[in-house]
C-alpha cells in the first residue's frame, strides 16, 4: 500500500458511506416487515370441512381422525397432517404439518380442505 | 462511561420486565383467578372464573361445595346417600306395601329433590329423576358414555314388555321426603325405585357457585360445569380491558360426537344462565337387526324410551325419528331451572317444546334432527333480544337450517 493510500483509510471514521447506511437501514427495516408479516400466530383448533360438514378439533389434544374413509388427519403436539390418503397425487401427505392461523391442507380429489384456524374469542361454551 | 452504564441499566430493566408474567390477551380469562378441575369424579370439569371481592376464599368455598355435593349426591361413590337409597329394597318383591328404611340426606340433596318434584309436574313427567332403573336398562347408565365405549360387543336392546314392566317403577310419587329437627330424610314404597339426580344437579351448583361469589364480592364471575354455564355481572374482556355482555359459544348437534364445532355464539348480559341438554354426546349405539340405532342418555319417563326412538307396535321394533328435538338450550336466571327445562325439552315435541318454554317464559333454542332451529326470546335477526346471535360471519354451521324466530311475551 503506498503512504497516501494509509492516510486517506486513516482520514476516514467509517468504512462506509451514508448510501450505505440507507441501504443498510432499508434492509433492516424490511426484514423485520417480512418477520412481522410472516409470523403468524398459532392456532387453537383445526377445522376440517368435507361433504358439506365442518368437524372442528381443537389442536391441543393428540388425535386420529378417518374422513370419509379416504383419508387421516393426525393432530399432534399441537399440529396437524395427512397421515395417508387414497388420492392420486397424495399432495395433502406431501404438505406436512399446519399449525399456523390460515394453513390449510387441501385434498382435492377428495374434497377435503383442513383449515388452522384462531381462539373464537368465546368466554365459554355450552354443549 | 456513562453511555455504558445508562446501556447496561436499560437491558437490567428489559430482562426484569421480560420476568413478570404479561396476561394472554387470547385468555378470555386474563384478568381473572381460575380454578378448574375434575368434579363428581366422572370426567366432568369445573370451571370458575372470579374477578373482583375475595377471589381466593370464593374459589375454595366453590370447590369444598363440589365435594360436599358429591359425597351425598353420587352414583358411583356407594357410601354417598344416593347410592345407599338406590340399593335399598334390593332383591325384595314390590308388594304393594313395601316401605323402606329412610336414609339421612343433607339440606342441598332435600333442595334439588323438592325442585326436581315441581319440575316432574311442570313437564308432566317429562323430566323424572327416577328414570335411572330404564337407562340402565337401555344402557345409557353410564357417566362416561359414548359412541365407542362397548366397542364391537353393543348391548342387547331391551324388548318393550322389558320396558313397560320397568315404567311402573319409575314413578316419582314413590319418592318420599320428611324432615325431622333440621334434618332430611328420603325413603321408597317401591323396591326398585332408583333416582338419579345428573339431570338437575350441575344446574344446581352452578346456582350455589353463584351465591358463593356473591357473598365474597365478587365482581364478575363465570362458572362452567361440562358445558352447565352461569355468569355473574359482565364479562371483563382481555383485549378491550373494559366490562363487555359474555359471549357464549352453543355447540352444534350434529356430526354427533360434540366435534362439530360451535353452531353459534349468544351475548347475553349480566347474571344469567345458558345450560344445554342433547344427545350427541352421550349416547351409545346398537343394532335392531341390521339396523343401528343411536340412544341418548335422556330417557323418557312417561314414554320409557330414549330420546329420539318411538316404538312400532305393528312391527315389534323401535324407530329412530327424524324429526325430533335434538339438543335444547335454555337461557333463563336459574340454572337449576335451566338444567331441568333443557331435558324435558328434550324429550318433547318441537311445538310441543317451543309451547312449552314460551308458557313459562323461558329463552332458549331448540335443534331438531330435521334441521330446524327455534330462537325463543332470542333474536337472530337483530341485537334486540334480551340475548342475541353474534358473531354471524364466523359461526356457519346453521346456515343450512330454517331458522325461525319466536318472541317471549
Amino acid at each position: 500500500m503506498t503512504e497516501k493510500r494509509i492516510d486517506v483509510l486513516r482520514k476516514r471514521k467509517l468504512p462506509f458511506g451514508v448510501l450505505d447506511v440507507v441501504v443498510f437501514a432499508a434492509v433492516i427495516v424490511l426484514t423485520v416487515v417480512l418477520l412481522v408479516a410472516l409470523n403468524r400466530k398459532v392456532g387453537a383448533s383445526v377445522e376440517i370441512a368435507y361433504d358439506g360438514t365442518t368437524v372442528t378439533l381443537p389442536l391441543s389434544r393428540d388425535a386420529e381422525r378417518d374422513v370419509g374413509g379416504h383419508l387421516t388427519v393426525v393432530i399432534k403436539d399441537g399440529a396437524a397432517y395427512v397421515r395417508e390418503s387414497d388420492c392420486k397425487h397424495q399432495t395433502c401427505v406431501h404438505t406436512g404439518k399446519i399449525k399456523r392461523v390460515g394453513q390449510s391442507i387441501v385434498c382435492a380429489q377428495n374434497g377435503v380442505v383442513i383449515t388452522v384456524i384462531g381462539e373464537s374469542g368465546l368466554a365459554g361454551t355450552v354443549g | 462511561m456513562k453511555k455504558k452504564t445508562i446501556i447496561c441499566i436499560l437491558l437490567a430493566a428489559l430482562l426484569i420486565a421480560g420476568c413478570t408474567p404479561i396476561p394472554d390477551e387470547n385468555d378470555p380469562f386474563a384478568y381473572y383467578a381460575v380454578l378448574p378441575r375434575e368434579v363428581f369424579a366422572t370426567g366432568i370439569e369445573f370451571y370458575a372464573a372470579v374477578r373482583g371481592g375475595d377471589e381466593q376464599a370464593a374459589l375454595s368455598e366453590m370447590s369444598q361445595l363440589m365435594d360436599d355435593l358429591n359425597s351425598d349426591m353420587s352414583l358411583t361413590l356407594s357410601s354417598s346417600a344416593l347410592s345407599r337409597f338406590n340399593a335399598l329394597g334390593a332383591g325384595v318383591e314390590d308388594s304393594g306395601d313395601y316401605q323402606s328404611a329412610p336414609i339421612e340426606i343433607s339440606a342441598e340433596t332435600y333442595a334439588v329433590i323438592e325442585r326436581a318434584r315441581v319440575f316432574y309436574g311442570q313437564t308432566n313427567g317429562a323430566f323424572n329423576i327416577a328414570v335411572r332403573p330404564l337407562t340402565a336398562l337401555w344402557h345409557v347408565d353410564n357417566e362416561g358414555i359414548g359412541e365407542y365405549m362397548y366397542g364391537v360387543e353393543l348391548p342387547p336392546i331391551p324388548s318393550y314388555d322389558e320396558v313397560t314392566e320397568l315404567l311402573v317403577h319409575c314413578d316419582l310419587n314413590d319418592l318420599h321426603t320428611e324432615t325431622d329437627e333440621g334434618k332430611y330424610y328420603i325413603y321408597k314404597t317401591d323396591p326398585l325405585l332408583r333416582i338419579d339426580l345428573g339431570a338437575i344437579a350441575k344446574g344446581y351448583a352452578a346456582d350455589r357457585c353463584v351465591a358463593i361469589a356473591k357473598a365474597h364480592g365478587v365482581e364478575s364471575a363465570l362458572i362452567n360445569i361440562s358445558g352447565n354455564i352461569c355468569v355473574v355481572g359482565e364479562w371483563y374482556h382481555p383485549k378491550k380491558k373494559v366490562y363487555v355482555r359474555w359471549d357464549i359459544g352453543v355447540n352444534a348437534p350434529r356430526p354427533r360426537g360434540g366435534f362439530a364445532g360451535e353452531a353459534c355464539a349468544l351475548s347475553v348480559p349480566a347474571d344469567c344462565t345458558v345450560v344445554t341438554s342433547g344427545d350427541y354426546r352421550r349416547y351409545i349405539t346398537a343394532l335392531q337387526g341390521d339396523t343401528v340405532l343411536y340412544l341418548s342418555h335422556i330417557v323418557n319417563g312417561v314414554s320409557g324410551l330414549p330420546q329420539g326412538i318411538a316404538y312400532d307396535s305393528a312391527n315389534n321394533a323401535y324407530v329412530q325419528q327424524t324429526d325430533f328435538v335434538v339438543s335444547a338450550v335454555i337461557f333463563t336466571d336459574d340454572s337449576t331451572k335451566a338444567d331441568a327445562y333443557a331435558t324435558a325439552a328434550c324429550l318433547m315435541s318441537y311445538e310441543q317444546a317451543i309451547a312449552f318454554l314460551r308458557e313459562h317464559n323461558t329463552g332458549g333454542i331448540l335443534f331438531t334432527e330435521d334441521k330446524r332451529i327455534a330462537f325463543i326470546g332470542i333474536t337472530e335477526s337483530d341485537e334486540s333480544g334480551k340475548a342475541y346471535v353474534t358473531q354471524k360471519e364466523v359461526y356457519s354451521a346453521y346456515r343450512s337450517c330454517t331458522v325461525e324466530e319466536y318472541a317471549l311475551d
